[in-house]
């Protein structure tokens, strides 16, 4: 059980507070999306759940236990891939293999099991330098998987990517969902991928962050957005981003005195 | 250049309010254009050719200038001996000074130098390299030794040869111990910052994926660090370079360094420019030989640029 919950996490960096008040729920094998404007603290969160960094006050806790420092069942998938380029794809995916005890030889078998998965068995002896963006992702997804996480935390993965790398990306992030039975929890600004993947949807208001709304969407995969009841959350979701893009305009004050004149 | 298929227009039916107007417009194909096979890419021997045929034409155009000022004495060929008056002399391999046991010869000179910048840089590099592991590692040797090599690092390296000579005597151990001191200071605080720099990225990735201890920084820390480092090296040559010669130059009685001196006490001005070319040769070697060992060390930028540049 690798259920993710926040419970009243507030982050402050100095003066400034990134996130305020976050209570959410990502239940166990489920796939939870943060979205929000710029700025929200969602990135915080994602550091604070795998370990990185502590909570100003509140607790996080995984599976129940809170989490207190780096876990070998938390893996962390980052927009820029943050492959290593003086390593091969095999021994990026091997790296974090041989870093748990595994024997170097029987890494590199592994990492090459997992880049085959990702269709990537042919890449094994490029550096990340000769790969496509949407190459790297996988590399780097296989890097995440080969540690076998309960719980994979990803940094707006597919930010980076045109749309039909992007797609593709999406499906397979779902279908391994399916069959590894991890539970992720995603962060993006993009409102359709936030639409095509979360089985629960945390929206977020900007500066500090703060947890707007949490909708459970059950819908089969794939979607189709333009399905009555997704196109109207879509539009709910525009409506609430574009609001938050107009407050954005003005200060921390000033907004706190809009919000109370409401 | 084939028409692409046109999929919006004839694959999809597109309802829209009647105020959107949807056009798909043709593609706008210039003949003129530049087809990318004419693009003729430059192969990177090709372009280390030019650099050395760029490197010769500089110092032949310089050494025909050289000639023909002397040849019309704009310039004094007794005191700028021109090349044609110091290579043959160089070549023949008649450079040395002082007599008996206090004989200088080329050869000699530039073993012992040699033997001295190479003893001296790379024990001041790998004393700088620790150093700066264990300072960016552990925070109380940052607080200690940081501002000691921060110190250390503005002395020129002539001013340690006072102290060499009295702690080591004359000889190889002066000017070892002046090469070291004269570059560990300033290749230190170099090294932490290339190990400082290292994007935040990484570091979160090695310990997510378990790295600590050596692990974490002989393969994640330093291999990131290693363009920085490779440059701090090569830079840190120059100064050991200049930091021999000076000793030499300065009390240490042999090596080039000193038969240049002996050169110009005797009035051998043939020696004084033979010495002074082959320092800058030495120099520009090893310099070379440093950059072919840097582009090994970090032999995945390689490969980047070959990726990034059109074949």
């Amino acid at each position: 059980m690798t259920e993710l919950q926040f419970q009243h996490v507030n982050k402050a960096f100095g003066a400034t507070l990134a996130a305020r008040d976050v209570c959410f729920r990502v239940p166990s094998k489920s796939f939870g999306v943060v979205i929000g404007p710029s700025g929200c603290g969602k990135s915080s969160l994602l550091s604070l759940a795998a370990g990185l960094d502590e909570p100003s006050s509140g607790y996080v806790f995984l599976g129940g236990k809170e989490v207190r420092g780096i876990r070998d069942d938390v893996a962390l998938l980052f927009q820029n891939y943050n492959l290593f380029p003086w390593m091969t794809a095999q021994a990026n995916v091997a790296f974090g293999l041989s870093m748990r005890g595994m024997r170097q030889r029987e890494a590199s078998a592994k990492a090459l099991e997992y880049l085959n998965d990702v269709g990537l068995g042919a890449c094994a002896n490029k550096i990340p330098a000769e790969l496509s963006g949407g190459m790297k992702q996988r590399v780097a997804l296989a890097r995440a998987l080969a540690l076998k996480p309960g719980l994979l935390l990803m940094d707006e993965p597919f930010a980076a990517l045109d749309y039909q790398t992007r797609k593709i990306m999406q499906r397979y992030v779902l279908s391994t969902r399916e069959r590894t039975g991890a539970t992720v929890l995603l962060v993006t600004h993009d409102l359709a991928e936030a639409l095509t993947l979360a089985d629960r949807l945390v929206l977020m208001s900007g500066a500090p962050g703060s947890v707007q709304e949490v909708i459970d969407i059950a819908a089969p995969h794939p979607r189709d957005l333009s399905h009555p009841g997704l196109a109207a959350l879509m539009r709910k979701l525009e409506a609430h981003l574009e609001a938050e893009a107009v407050l954005s305009e003005f200060t921390a004050d000033e907004r706190g005195r809009m919000l109370a004149n409401e | 250049m084939s028409t692409p298929k046109r999929l919006i227009a004839t694959d999809l039916s597109i309802d829209q309010p009647s105020e959107v107007r949807i056009t798909i417009v043709p593609p706008d194909v210039t003949q003129a254009g530049t087809a990318q096979s004419d693009i003729k890419p430059v192969a990177g021997n090709v372009s280390r050719a030019l650099g050395i045929g760029s490197f010769l034409m500089v110092w032949l155009v310089v050494g025909l200038l050289w000639e023909l000022l002397a040849a019309k004495g704009i310039l004094n060929g007794r005191v700028l001996v021109p090349p044609s008056g110091f290579l043959p002399y160089l070549i023949q391999g008649q450079g040395a000074a002082g007599i008996g046991y206090n004989k200088v010869t080329f050869d000699t000179a530039i073993l012992a130098t040699l033997m001295r910048v190479l003893v001296g840089f790379i024990l001041a590099l790998a004393a700088s390299l620790l150093g700066a592991i264990l300072i960016c590692a552990v925070r109380p040797f940052r607080l200690a030794l940081l501002p000691l090599a921060r110190t250390i690092a503005p002395i020129a390296p002539v001013a340690w040869i006072p102290l060499a000579i009295t702690v080591v005597g004359l000889g190889s151990g002066a000017a070892i111990f002046v090469v070291f001191m004269g570059i560990v200071g300033s290749a230190t605080v170099a090294a932490v910052a290339a190990l400082d720099d290292v994007p935040d990225e990484y570091r979160k990735v090695a310990r997510l994926l378990g790295a600590a201890g050596a692990n974490y920084w002989l393969r994640v820390i330093v291999p990131a660090a290693a363009p920085a480092l490779v440059t701090t090296m090569r830079m840190s040559f120059f100064g050991a370079w200049m930091a021999v010669l000076a000793g030499e130059m300065a009390g240490i009685s042999s090596g080039l360094g000193a038969l240049i001196i002996l050169g110009q006490q005797q009035f051998n001005m043939k020696l004084v420019m033979s010495g002074i070319v082959v320092i800058g040769l030495l120099g520009f070697v090893i310099d070379q030989l440093l950059a072919w060992v840097g582009r090994r060390l970090v032999w995945w930028e390689g490969r980047q640029q070959r990726w990034s540049t059109p074949r």
